[in-house]
Parts: structure tokens; sequence; C-alpha cells
């Protein structure tokens, strides 16, 4: 049987502050085989620091495999993402991956619509930038708390999206939170959806969307200890035929069908 | 001259001493995927129940400062499945395969053992009476010399498979539970299991684990689990499987040198599943400079204060 190395060693070559708390960390890494379905993340150690004990797991937002680059954003939420933020240019990070299972991108052009909230808008550029390849006609609802934490409009608009932002606070775009606007967007001739971000979030819209008829895709968050399958950390309840069964989100996930992910995601 | 690793352990013939810990590589599935498992002097399986159980809520799993917080709750598909599913995935290696079993009654452990004693290609069973997550308040059968010497004997009886009883470190005296254990007949010993921990979040102000209680692991409990080899190491004469927070070669080398026979690794594997090649080949490196051929030249030669 061919073995797999998940191994690599990235070279940093920016890593920057893109709007408050939120940073943009650019990787470049030749052996790492690309990530072919956006929606796959990667499982970073921190700095080698033993403290910083377990890797952080983050998706891919975009990947320039012809610069052999990818993108991370992530938020500082904690001692490891804080220590991240210490990342130079030129300094490697340990990485394990491609992981998990991302989003399918249509091979016919679609009418799809794209949901983010917070960090979760970052994966869904590589979405965005494979449907438009395809020719799909795209349009992003994208929530955030506030205006100051508002980034990466600018990307989806570089594949001709309409979007739409909302902030909780009214500060920029319409106020209110993506589930609350989302009648507005559903409005539309739609084939597919792909929903990215905070797990409250995706606890709103998910039966918002169930009550459409389209194909939808949710990336989940997970507290991870592996990321490769052999911690059972990261479970979630999903639906299996006749029975309710826990399936990993670092291996059968992140990103599992909307229909198959059980109660809770749904009520 | 290369010294050699290969070690014996109750029967068992192992290339080197350096064993999973129960828990920490399920059934190996994942882990071939990477490398071979022969790489491991052993392969301890995830904890087999006699019947399918799910395991615990999320969050399962938190960290600490150079620790993790697990309570996974130990899901199982049942012993059946285990020998259906994922033994003969094991028996395609050259790895002794040492499975680690769980029982919620005292009666389940050697119900467990006598079906796995009719299968190939197992070369022990690990008790697992130590886990703390089970149980409210983390207390657990191997907590009670009593109860662990009945299990011992009831799975004795059941097969005849050597039989390696894991202690947990949760209790006042480990050196009565060593004792109820070898003289009830078991055939090794592995410790430390995880330390009970609770972590809270303070901004949410919730526990950090669904479960509130966990086990500890990870590099913060290692100088816990030295201690207590120690203890066992001058309490019986089984073979000790040491474990407890070991990354690196040089803390598989003071488990040896506080008498463990074999080293369990676990929590690095989560995070560096290849950890093992460094390990197994930082050991021979280690022996080969102090001149020496054979892991019992160190084993339990920890200097004493006043020793030369």
């Amino acid at each position: 049987m061919e073995k797999v190395d998940l191994r690599h060693s990235a070279l940093v070559v920016s890593n920057n502050s893109i709007c408050a708390d939120h940073y943009l960390l650019v990787l470049q890494e030749d052996t790492l085989p690309l990530v072919t379905m956006p929606g796959q993340f990667v499982n970073l150690r921190i700095n080698n620091r033993e403290d910083l004990l377990l890797r952080r797991p983050f998706s891919v937002s975009l990947v320039k495999p012809e610069e052999s680059l990818f993108e991370i954003v992530y938020r500082i939420v904690g001692k490891g993402t804080a220590a991240m933020t210490d990342l130079q240019p030129g300094d490697r990070v340990d990485l394990l991956g491609p992981l998990g299972k991302g989003f399918t991108i249509p091979k016919e052009a679609l009418n799809c619509l794209l949901i983010g909230g917070g960090c979760g808008v970052a994966p869904l550029w590589a979405v965005a930038d494979r449907l438009y390849q395809n020719n799909s006609n795209i349009i992003a609802i994208l929530g955030f708390q506030s205006s100051d934490m508002v980034f990466g409009e600018e990307k989806f608009r570089k594949y001709h999206a309409e979007i739409v932002v909302t902030t909780d606070d009214g500060s920029y775009g319409l106020k209110g939170y993506v589930s609350e606007h989302l009648d507005k967007v559903l409005s539309r001739k739609l084939d597919r959806a792909y929903a990215c971000g905070p797990t409250p979030m995706l606890k709103a819209v998910a039966p918002i969307l169930e009550k459409t008829n389209m194909a939808c895709e949710i990336s989940l968050e997970a507290r991870m200890g592996c990321g490769f399958g052999v911690c059972l950390s990261c479970v979630v309840a999903v639906r299996n035929g006749e029975t309710i069964e826990n399936q990993r989100v670092c291996t059968e996930g992140p990103v599992f069908n909307l229909e198959d992910i059980a109660e809770e995601y749904e009520s | 001259m290369k010294a050699d690793l290969t070690t014996h352990l109750c029967g068992i013939k192992m290339s080197n001493p350096v064993v999973t810990a129960s828990g920490t590589s399920g059934y190996g599935k994942e882990f071939s995927q990477f490398y071979d498992l022969a790489v491991f002097g052993a392969f301890t399986v995830k904890s087999v129940f006699l019947n399918k159980r799910a395991g615990n809520p999320t969050p399962r799993i938190a960290e600490c400062a150079s620790g993790v917080l697990n309570a996974i709750g130990i899901p199982s598909q049942g012993v059946k499945h285990f020998i259906r599913e994922d033994l003969p995935l094991l028996r395609r290696y050259k790895v002794p395969v040492i499975v680690s079993i769980a029982g919620l009654t005292v009666d389940e452990f050697p119900q467990i053992a006598s079906i796995l004693d009719r299968q190939e290609g197992i070369s022990a069973i690990e008790l697992n009476i130590s886990c703390p997550n089970l149980e409210a308040g983390g207390c657990s059968f191997g907590a009670d010399p009593d109860v662990t010497g009945r299990i011992i004997r009831l799975v004795k009886s059941a097969t005849r498979l050597p039989v390696i009883a894991k202690l947990t470190p949760n209790v006042t005296d480990i050196t009565a539970i060593a004792r109820s254990i070898e003289t009830n007949g078991a055939d090794a010993v592995s410790l430390i299991n995880t330390l009970g921990a609770m972590a809270i979040d303070i901004e949410t102000q919730k526990p950090k684990l669904a479960n509130i209680f966990g086990g500890l692991s990870g590099p913060a409990i290692k100088p816990v689990g030295i201690k207590m080899v120690w203890q066992v190491y001058n309490t019986v004469k089984i073979p000790i499987i040491g474990m407890g927070g070991v990354m690196t070669w040089e803390d598989a080398i003071e488990y040896t040198l506080a008498g463990a026979t074999a080293v369990g690794i676990g929590t690095v594997l989560l995070r560096d599943p290849w950890a093992v090649f460094d390990i197994v080949e930082g050991m021979r490196g280690y022996l080969e400079r102090k001149g020496l051929n054979r892991l019992e030249d160190i084993r339990g030669k920890v200097k004493l204060p006043g020793s030369v």
C-alpha cells in the first residue's frame, strides 16, 4: 500500500493583520500536494512550542499552485493564535496536510450562494475561485461582528460575485446576522449553497437552508486533537440512512452535506 | 557495535521497547496509511468494550500548558466488530498486538477476554481498569486493590493470553494496587493512565470539556509517571510498560532508568504520528553513546543519592 506523508515545512511569505483580530498568513511549500478541494485544512504546529502542545487546524482559504502559495486567515482567539502573530517572513511552519474533505465544485456553471461568517469567509474565497473558473454565478452573503472586522469583500468582487454584507451591530452593511437576511438572497434562482462560519451561524442558517430544495454543503468547526482521524475528539452526529452515527469532522468532514447533519444543526 | 533494542515482555518478543499507548492510535488504520506499523515494538489498540457505545458529547479535548485534557469516553463498536473489522488489518503487520479491553462491570472483563482468546494475532490483553472518564467523580475499578485483583483473576482464568494491567495514577498508594495485581497473576503492568483533571473557560465560565472531568496527558504528567514507575519497579517483579508524557527519546530513556521494560507513547502521536521513528533511533543512539548494548543495562539503574 502506498504510504502518505503529510509532513511539510512551509515558508512564511507574509503574516499581516487584515482587520481587527484577524491575520492573513501566506505560506509557500513546494512539496505540499496543493489542496484540490476548497475547504480542506492544514494542521499547524505553533512555533515549535511544547507548551502549546497540539496543532491548530486552519482551512485553506486560497491556493495559487503556480507559485506554490496558499493562504490561511486566522483570528486571535487564544494563546496559540496569539503566538502565531509572531511569525515573520522567512520563518518555517511545521504542518500536516492537506487534511479532510472539502467542498465539491460542480462541473457545470450553476447559480451558487456562499454564506460566510467571520473567519469562515476566507475558505469561501477558494470556492468562489473555482466557481468563477466554471462560469458559475456567485452570490455571497458575509457576516461579521462589526465594521472593524469586515474583510475580504474585494476578493469576492474579483469573481464578479454579488455581495451582501451584514454586521451584528449594523456598523457596516445590513444590521443583524446573516441568517436574518438570508431571505433577501433566497428569493433568487439558486442551485447550490456553501456555508462556512462559526457554529452558531451554521445552526441559524441550517433550518432556513433546509426548507429550500438546493444542495447545501457546510463546513463545520470542531475542537480537534490530531486532525487525521485517530483521537475521535471532533465527532459530530451524522445521519447515515436510518441511523445516526458519530463521524469525524477532521476526516469525514469538515465539509458535510447539510441534509446529513443530524438534528443539532437543524433545530 | 549497534545496540540491540530487542525487548521481551511477558513472552512477547518486540523489536524495540516503544509501544502505542491505548486510545491514542485507534486500531491502526490511520497510522497504517502513514507507515508500516512494525516500527512499533507492539501496538496497543484503543480499548474494546463488550458492546457498542457512543462516547461522550463534545468538546472532548482541551489543551493546557504542556498537556492535553481528554474525555473522549471510549467510543467502541464492541468486541465482535473489532474482531471482524479491525483485527484483520493489524494481522497484516509484523507487530505484536496488545488488545486493551474495558468493561462496564467486573464480569464484562472476562467475557471480552474469552471472546478474544480464540482469535489469531493477539499477543496480550491489557486491562483498562483505570480510565478516569467513565464514571462520575473519576473513580474506577483500578482504584480498589481488591476489585482490581478480582478482575485479574477472572481474566486470567478466561484466557491463555498474557494479561497486562494498566494502572490509574488517581490513587493514594500505587504500590498497593501493583502488589494486588501481581499477587493475582498479572503478567505485566502498564502505567500511568491519565490524571483526573478539569479546566474552565473563564470567558464562558463553562468547563472546557462537555464531560466536565477529563484525563490529563502529555509532558505535564511525565514526572508523575516517572515517580510511579520507580515506585512500582521497587514493589513488583513483573515487567513494566512505562508511559505518561513521553514526547522524545530522552523521555523514553528516563522511563527506562526508572524501571520500565517497554515505553508507551500516546499524546505525541496526536501531534507527530512519525515521532516513533526518532524515539526508537534516539534510544539506540543513547545506548551506543554510553557504550552499552542493551536497555537492560540501564533499566531501573537510576543513580540515587549516595550511589556511585
